[in-house]
């Protein structure tokens, strides 16, 4: 049994390949958290997030469709919403003022990813 | 001087008496005395001719007969008059040439002078700078024509060397599209080469060229930091390397790429600066589309290796025992590798086609085979990112029937069709894929084949998730029916329509 770190946690999933979106929701949903998503386009993750009261970390994929996250980045930046990026393009990539978001490098360590948020969300 | 001896018309400082001068003043001359300076001075006239001239010549009032030529070492002698002068020194060609100034100097009984090719003494051509005047008599008749003339082959072939490597440089700098400039640093003054007006998207001579006007075009962006490094070359003493933007009155941007140098005087103030520029624009947007194919491999090949590695565990997960996924795992990442074929094999702009796409999967897994029917449009093209998981859907399709399905019984029948159609509002296209499996020996209704549940979750949630695409799968009586529609760009599209 997987540690429950993420229990009652609403976690934002945002993935354009379905495999890794899929891989992402079992784990969170694993670890006890409610999964939000996933989405794996800008304007559905933005869409999400307006909608939902709720979200308390997120996993963001830089790259949607070929598309640039960072849109979704700032409104979670925001909403005061903790959240790592996953990517797989190197550091140069991401502007400067997402330097302090934590990045994980595809292919991603999901187990590693569920213990970064969990610790992220702890006490919120 | 007596008054009326023979004068030199003109430039007489140059040339003042010849031998038969001499012999003509000594008839009105008297006594040895005067006799003796005479010689005196012919010795001098010589001794100063001889060292000024390489050669000195003596014609006939008309040019038809040569009286002497002395040519030391740089064209023969003539020691006896000859008529053949001019065969013997002057080279066919150049002959009318010196014929016509010849002959307007007769006409005007004035200076001949002319820079021309001679035969020299080993036979070899050289050239002549000549120069000859009329010596008249009291009347006004012209006696004889007194010349000098020097050898000017080395200036000349040096001149000429000096033209070529001009002309060699010039076209370099045209043919290179090099903007130059020369910056008097003191004054200001500054020189642009035609192509640095272009370069700064000037018309050639459309401003005074200045510092000012230069950095006038410079990108805002751009400006203090190219001025800053300018200015530090010029304190460094160092060449000044660099790459800036322009940009033109067209609001188009340019990059150029600059090499300068300055020059200092001894007090080591700066006094001059010369370089040279060059548009690097399209190396520069060479280098930006490189950036983007190189992040965007990244990029794919690190999600690949995460679609490997989630395909590994959910085939783990449906597997009965290792021997089972090692079977299955091996399937799925050859489909995974053909599809990496197709895609690497394209060129830019380049597409994998729907029919291209579906024949491999179908051939890959069942071989040929005439229980299979295909029907669509040829040379549909995919979106690069559709093409993956499209294929992956297609597989399991596939591999599900021939493990339960039409491919793998001998009543069965499989028929693939396909369309492209608009609709929706914004009246984009979508290809729309009917698999129809005919002829199966359906297990009970409600119990679903084994081993089909990857393949659903494929079409029913990958493809709508990913793709944007409109999936059903239904286990008819007689086969399994799946359709999927998915959304494709308007720039296939047409790319499609004008291939």
């Amino acid at each position: 049994m997987p540690e429950r770190s993420l229990r009652d946690r609403h976690i934002l999933v945002v993935e354009d390949e379905y495999m890794l979106a899929d891989e992402l929701r079992c784990a969170l949903g694993d670890a006890g958290g409610t999964v939000l998503g996933p989405v794996g386009t800008v304007p559905d993750a933005l869409a999400l997030i307006r909608r939902e009261g709720r979200i308390e970390g997120a996993v963001l994929d830089v790259n949607l469709r070929g598309e640039m996250a960072f849109p979704v980045a700032d409104l979670l930046v925001e909403r005061g919403v903790p959240f790592v990026f996953t990517t797989g393009y190197d550091e140069s990539i991401i502007p400067e003022r997402f330097s302090h978001i934590l990045r994980c490098e595809k292919p991603i360590a999901v187990d590693g990813i569920v213990g970064v948020l969990g610790r992220m969300v702890v006490g919120r | 001087m007596p008054e009326k001896g023979p004068q030199v018309n003109e430039h007489s400082d140059a040339v003042r008496v010849d031998t038969q001068m001499l012999a003509s003043q000594a008839e009105v001359l008297q006594g040895a005395d005067a006799m003796a300076r005479l010689r005196a001075s012919e010795e001098r006239f010589r001794a100063f001719v001889t060292a000024s001239f390489d050669v000195v010549y003596c014609m006939s009032p008309d040019w038809s007969e040569m009286r002497f030529l002395r040519g030391k070492d740089f064209i023969a002698d003539t020691m006896t008059p000859s008529r053949r002068w001019l065969a013997k020194y002057i080279p066919s060609e150049d002959q009318p040439q010196v014929l016509d100034a010849v002959g307007r100097a007769i006409a005007t009984k004035s200076v001949f002078e002319l820079e021309h090719r001679v035969i020299r003494v080993d036979g070899t051509l050289g050239w002549a700078h000549s120069r000859a005047v009329p010596m008249m008599s009291g009347d006004g008749a012209v006696l004889e024509w007194f010349g000098a003339a020097r050898d000017v082959t080395e200036q000349k072939l040096a001149e000429h060397e000096l033209r070529k490597s001009e002309e060699r440089l010039r076209s370099a700098v045209e043919v290179g599209r090099l903007g130059l400039w020369d910056w008097n640093v003191a004054t200001g003054e500054v020189y642009w080469s035609d192509e640095h007006f272009r370069l700064e998207g000037y018309g050639v001579g459309e401003v005074n060229p200045s510092y000012e006007a230069w950095t006038a075009r410079l990108h805002p962006e751009d400006r203090a930091a190219t001025e800053a490094a300018l200015r530090r070359a010029m304190e460094a003493g160092e060449e000044y390397v660099r790459e800036f933007r322009v940009v033109h009155p067209d609001g188009s941007v340019r990059y150029l790429y600059g090499r300068g140098r300055f020059f200092y005087d001894a007090a080591g103030q700066p006094i001059r600066m010369t370089g040279a520029m060059l548009d690097v624009t399209e190396r520069r947007e060479w280098e930006e589309r490189q950036k983007v194919l190189v992040a965007e491999l990244q990029h794919r090949t690190r999600n690949l290796l995460g679609v490997v590695r989630s395909m590994a565990d959910k085939t783990a997960r449906a597997s009965t025992d290792l021997s089972d996924f090692r079977a299955r795992y091996r399937d799925r990442l050859d489909t995974l590798s053909r599809v990496q074929g197709l895609l690497s094999r394209l060129k830019e702009q380049d597409r994998v086609t729907f029919d291209d796409l579906i024949r491999s999967e179908l051939s890959a897994v069942a071989g040929v085979s005439e229980r299979v029917e295909l029907a669509g449009p040829t040379g549909v093209r995919l979106r690069s990112s559709t093409v993956q998981t499209l294929a992956m859907a297609l597989h399991e399709l596939a591999t599900n029937a021939l493990k339960y399905g039409a491919l793998g019984q001998p009543s069965g029948r499989l028929a693939v069709t396909w369309s492209l159609e608009r609709h929706g509002a914004e009246d984009k296209p979508w290809l729309h894929i009917d698999w129809r499996e005919s002829g199966v020996d359906m297990p009970p209704s409600g119990v679903e084949p084994a081993g089909t549940g990857q393949g659903r979750e494929l079409i029913e949630q990958a493809l709508p998730y990913q793709l944007s695409a409109k999936t059903s799968y239904n286990l008819a009586p007689d086969g399994v029916c799946c359709t999927i529609s998915i959304p494709v760009s308007l720039t296939t599209l047409e790319l499609d329509e004008h291939a």
